[in-house]
């Protein structure tokens, strides 16, 4: 039977592997069309892959998430409740026949008295653990089942104190605004509470019979509160849009952005053009010296960013308005979107197209310039004049497009067109010069 | 007798057929009008010439709650920014037909006039500044389109012009649709996309002097829904002092104007005109500081063209040696242009009409050109703001400028006049081919 139970574990330790490896697989989008495909047989699937989900480390927030917006948010917060007991339950019911016995041969006096300790304890011990956030639950079910807990209360106790945070994030995927705001940390928030109104019952009488179980207690919690949570595991829908876009290429990932606090404010933070600036400097003088960016420097403090990027919810488009219309986290599909939430499809459609001639006018006088600097000569003092003009060229082009696009006068005509044509001119006396030097015998 | 009918149907529709749809787009405005040709861009910058009403999409009559009805919808922005105006708060509401009309087919762009119809003060402010001649808001269409480069460049380039130009023949630059805020209106920011850039930057050098650095300071804690008289604001922004008590007329107090030519401040009518500025300074300061301020504008101008004259008298000593190359010639020449076309003549400064050499023109013209419209109009602006240590690092450049002309020009001496043909590089090139054909 020995051998049996080795292959067991084994087998269950590989799949947790691959699991966790293969984590992105699992998004509530994915998980909702499963679900709605399966018609009534649905509830009872979901639940037994929330068992399973939580046999294999998935996180179980997302799941319930997904089932309050499915399934309403009582429905949906007692079928969570099921399948996380069920799973629960089943990881308990492993980790005790797997190994439990071998735990209980190999322990040492020290080990043997901690787990005793535990055993005291017994359901105020599970009851602490499930309330307080910062216990992996997955992992918690596991270590349990090494413990000489006994399983009813175990089961029961979970299931019970189990309920505030399911029910919570339940409603709030019901809600269906856990990907965009940050209400989940008010959840914890309540969930940190309930855990100290337990600790503060029983911490007494903790204190009274064992230190050992704070001992315990410490240890079981250090680990993952120094590990961070990967954004993507709730906030699952915006990765694919991410994905596509210039910041994943670049590497450049959600904090950079959104900060790195879970205040609840991560969202309004992202929409604010100061967290855009710090990277694109370059950008803002075209956009701050633009209609747009002057009523934004006026009124930014009186604009609600806790508000979705669409539909006028501004009073000017902000950088995140039109780059990140309708909240996408990718470029647009179609760049007039966002004009047209308030200006006319005419106006935007005349403006865009003479914007396009505009900055093609532009690139015109960059290719003239650029054809006569190839044909002058690598020696001074044309090859020096040659490079300067050359640099020139280019970051004027580029004001030109910025203007453009962030329909600013003052860097469309003053830095970007009438700094081309005197680019240009340059470039055509420098020709001269050459044609002036060469006469010289 | 119905046949007759018939053929008088006919005789009739032909030519009526011929008039339907949208009509061509119209040629240009102003004194080069047979010149040029707008680009589409342009009906939204000077509606009252160049708008014509959309037909097709919509038709239909409709009041003001159905326009909102349909609006909040498929442009949600404006029509919250409409709800948030005092346009729609007042007692009675003015809602899009009192601007726009009722007809979808016939939809009117507002103009200042619009405006006019139930802020006639406003409108007749900014009309009677027309009579101070340029610069102007009132008269800055008029100044854009009667621009050489304007109609001689492609339509499309010269846009970007418009969208401060344009000041004249809408009033939303300032008060921007559809709150028409004038708290917003009298933020010096408002201000700011039109007065930025090298010629003319007022924002610059307002926001480095005393007066710019207190509003950056404080400004944001300041009732902006005051009227802008004396008393209501801790320091004056561009608004308080050119906009005194909100009157719309902006020019009554200008005595160096935009600073591209030199005058003498002390005629009959600039001495007027500075009892009002000296009014102005006097809601703060007292008697005697104006004329301070006076003295060392003054002063800065006359620095400024003590600089100029010589580079300027420098340029046209090598016109008349044959060293500016490419001559007049051997360029192209505005195509209205007759005189220049005929008599072909590198005009330098202001009087010979040298306001439009952006392009076309040498290197050194060029150089001269920015050290007399970026260089010195920026030290001018930032001793008219009393931005003094902006002035003075603009007359450094100034100096720095000449210099390098100088030494050009030194250059172009020694090597003295070549007979060289230098018009395939000047006639000839990608851009300069398509602004030639496209005006």
């Amino acid at each position: 039977m020995k051998w049996l139970r080795w292959s067991a574990a084994l087998l269950l330790i590989a799949a947790i592997a691959g699991m966790l490896l293969n984590r992105d697989t699992l998004d509530a989008t994915r998980l909702e069309m499963w679900v709605r495909d399966w018609g009534w047989m649905g509830k009872p699937a979901f639940v037994g892959i929330y068992a399973l989900a939580t046999l294999l480390f998935l996180p179980g927030s997302l799941l319930t998430l997904t089932a309050g917006a499915l399934f309403g948010p009582w429905l949906g917060g007692l079928l969570s409740l099921l399948g996380a007991t069920l799973g629960a339950s089943l990881s308990f019911l492993i980790a005790r026949h797997l190994a439990g016995a071998w735990v209980t041969e190999k322990a040492g006096e020290k080990l043997t008295r901690l787990l005793n300790g535990v055993d005291a304890e017994g359901w105020r011990f599970v009851a602490f653990t499930r309330l307080v956030p910062i216990f992996p639950f997955n992992l918690l079910n596991y270590a349990l089942g090494l413990t000489r807990i006994r399983f009813l209360p175990y089961a029961l106790t979970s299931l019970i104190c189990m309920i505030p945070g399911g029910m919570a994030y339940a409603w709030l995927g019901h809600a269906g605004r856990a990907a965009t705001t940050g209400d989940v940390e008010a959840i914890r928030a309540g969930l940190w509470g309930l855990g100290l109104l337990t600790l503060a019952l029983l911490l007494p009488r903790w204190i009274k019979h064992s230190r050992k179980t704070i001992l315990i207690l410490c240890l079981c919690a250090a680990p993952p509160a120094l590990a961070e949570e990967p954004c993507e595991h709730c906030h699952a829908p915006l990765l694919p849009s991410w994905q596509q876009s210039r910041h994943h290429q670049t590497d450049v990932q959600c904090q950079a952005c959104h900060g790195t606090r879970h205040t609840g404010e991560m969202a309004a933070h992202a929409r604010r053009n100061e967290s855009c600036i710090s990277c694109h400097i370059n950008e803002n003088n075209s956009y701050k010296t633009s209609k747009h960016g002057v009523i934004t420097t006026l009124e930014a403090e009186r604009m609600d960013f806790t508000l979705p990027l669409t539909g006028g919810n501004l009073r000017a488009p902000t950088c995140a308005y039109c780059h990140l219309h309708q909240n996408a986290h990718a470029s647009l599909q179609d760049q007039t979107a966002p004009c047209r939430d308030c200006h006319s499809p005419r106006f935007v459609t005349t403006w865009m197209e003479s914007g396009a001639r505009n900055r093609a006018i532009g690139e015109m006088k960059y290719r003239e310039a650029m054809e006569l600097l190839a044909t002058l000569p690598d020696r001074p003092p044309f090859q020096e004049a040659t490079l300067r003009l050359r640099e020139s060229l280019r970051h004027h082009l580029k004001n030109l497009t910025l203007g453009v696009g962030h329909q600013s006068p003052d860097e469309l005509w003053w830095h970007g067109q009438a700094a081309l044509d005197g680019d240009l001119l340059r470039v055509k006396s420098l020709r001269g010069a050459l044609e002036r030097a060469d006469q010289t015998p | 007798m119905w046949i007759a009918r018939l053929v008088l149907v006919v005789l009739l529709a032909t030519p009526g057929a011929a008039w339907s749809g949208l009509p061509d787009p119209p040629l240009g405005t102003g004194e080069h009008a047979d010149a040029w040709r707008p680009d589409p861009m342009h009906e939204y910058w000077d509606p009252a010439t160049f708008h014509r009403p959309e037909t097709g999409r919509m038709a239909g009559i409709f009041a003001g709650k159905e326009c909102l009805e349909c609006h909040a919808v498929i442009t949600p922005g404006i029509v919250k920014d409409w709800q948030a105006s005092r346009h729609a708060t007042t007692g009675t509401p003015v809602l899009c037909p009192a601007c726009h009309g009722e007809d979808h087919q016939k939809l009117i762009f507002p103009t200042p006039q619009t405006c006019g119809t139930c802020h006639p003060e406003r409108l007749a402010q900014m009309e009677e500044e027309k009579k101070y001649g340029f610069p102007s808001h009132a008269l800055a269409m008029e100044r854009v389109v009667d621009a050489k480069h304007f109609a001689d460049k492609p339509k499309a380039e010269v846009a970007s012009c418009l969208q401060c130009h344009s000041v004249a023949s809408k009033c939303d630059s300032c008060h921007t649709r559809h709150r028409f805020d004038p708290a917003e209106a009298r933020r010096p920011e408002a201000c700011l996309p039109c007065h930025s850039g090298p010629p003319h930057p007022d924002d610059e050098s307002f926001f480095a002097s005393v007066h710019g650095q207190k509003y950056l300071q404080e400004g944001k804690n300041w009732d902006w829904n005051r009227k802008l008289a004396p008393g209501n604001y801790p320091a004056p922004t561009c608004a308080y002092c050119h906009m005194r008590n909100g009157n719309h007329q902006v020019a009554d107090k200008a005595v160096w104007k935009f600073g591209i030519r030199e005058i003498n401040p002390r005629t009959a009518e600039n001495t007027i005109k500075r009892k009002r500025w000296q009014e102005t300074c006097a809601d703060c300061h007292p008697s005697g500081v104006a004329e301070g301020f006076f003295a060392a504008l003054d002063a800065e101008r006359k620095a400024s063209w003590n600089l100029l004259y010589p580079v300027e008298a420098l340029l046209k000593k090598l016109r008349s040696q044959g060293l500016l190359r490419p001559s007049a010639r051997e360029r192209p020449p505005y195509p209205m242009d007759l005189m220049a076309r005929l008599l072909p003549r590198e005009r330098i400064g202001f009087f010979e009409g040298q306001a439009s050499a952006f392009y076309n023109v040498s290197a050194i013209e060029r150089d001269y050109f920015e050290l007399w419209y970026f260089n010195s109009l920026a030290a001018y602006k930032g001793m008219a703001h009393q931005a003094g240590g902006y002035a003075k690092s603009m007359h450094e450049k100034m100096e720095e400028a000449a210099r390098a002309i100088e030494a050009q020009a030194r250059a172009l001496t020694e090597q003295g006049a070549k007979p060289l043909d230098l018009t395939p590089i000047w006639m000839e090139g990608e851009y300069t081919r398509f602004n030639r054909e496209h005006n």
